[in-house]
């Protein structure tokens, strides 16, 4: 009885030992490069909504003949942004 | 010189009723260059109080030299994830994680690409036949906007300095006004002594009403 209690306990120590030594390792790994990446990609979505807005008040200041097409290619930029961040939020959480 | 006239006269009918008459030598200048950052007579610019019978003679933006650390940090932030690969070695063996990554910095490359480029596109500086405007794209939160009228101006000087600014032949150029706000400058621009020929001349027209 004794010896079947012991090996049932060595067992569970060793599974949680296991267990718990792969999952900290891991999640420190991960972590340590995901956090500053999800960081910078949130700055990086709200500088490019600033200065979305910030050209929407210059090109009413000043306008001149490409003003079109920079506000086409600043509109596309945000887009694109957007797409992009989504798409790399996506790949950090499979990863 | 010949050659600046010939092309200035025959261009004549395309300038604004009332330089056709104007022989001064800042006409020439006018004619120098046709980029956009030196251009002379625009079509369709306009600003905020500009008036009816006001006409654009110049507008000048910064030299692209002006943000070379921008393009230069935004070409280091696409090799970065290399680099990053490189100093974790464990990284390469993850591909979702390397993607991640690499989509991100090129992302940040993007922005700081775009926002250089604004930088340079709204740092504008107007002459025009009544006055002078400095629109100047500070950052991402805020801009500063400046205008002087050419009655209101004491004073232009150009300044050059470093080797870079002879090659390039860039500049920033001083206008002293009699306002609170007492000086504009245009910062690094092509041309300064040309600029700086063109304001003198135009506050001479204006002196004699001939403008």
């Amino acid at each position: 009885m004794d010896d079947v209690n012991q090996l049932l306990n060595n067992i569970g120590s060793e599974a949680v030992a296991k267990t718990g030594e792969t999952h900290v390792s891991a999640m420190d790994f991960s972590w340590f490069i995901k956090l500053p990446v999800i960081i910078i990609l949130f700055v990086n979505v709200f500088a490019a909504v600033l200065l979305f807005l910030r050209v929407r008040i210059l090109s009413d200041t000043i306008a001149t003949s490409g003003n079109k097409r920079v506000k086409q290619l600043l509109f596309t930029y945000l887009i694109a942004t957007v797409i992009g961040t989504l798409l790399s939020i996506l790949f950090l959480i499979l990863a | 010189m010949v050659f600046f006239h010939m092309a200035i006269s025959t261009n004549r009918e395309n300038l604004p009723e009332k330089f056709r008459g104007i022989e001064q030598s800042f006409m020439e200048h006018l004619s120098v260059e046709d980029t956009a950052s030196f251009r002379s007579f625009p079509k369709n610019t306009t600003f905020m109080g500009k008036e009816s019978d006001e006409n654009v003679i110049l507008v000048v933006r910064s030299h692209w030299f002006r943000y070379i650390q921008y393009i230069v940090t935004s070409a280091l932030v696409l090799i970065l994830p290399t680099v990053v690969a490189l100093l974790i070695p464990s990284l390469s063996g993850n591909a979702t994680l390397l993607i991640a990554v690499f989509l991100t910095s090129v992302l940040l490359s993007m922005s700081l690409a775009m926002y250089s480029f604004l930088m340079w596109y709204y740092n504008v500086n107007i002459i025009t036949d009544k006055r002078v405007i400095d629109l100047d794209f500070n950052s991402i939160f805020s801009h500063t906007s400046s205008e002087a009228r050419l009655e209101k101006i004491e004073d232009v000087t150009s300044h050059q300095s470093g080797a870079f600014t002879n090659i390039l032949d860039i500049g920033t150029v001083h206008i002293q006004t009699a306002g609170a706000n007492a000086f504009i400058e245009f910062d690094d621009v092509p041309k300064p002594r040309e600029i700086q020929d063109i304001l003198s001349d135009l506050l001479e027209l204006a002196n004699k009403k001939e403008i």
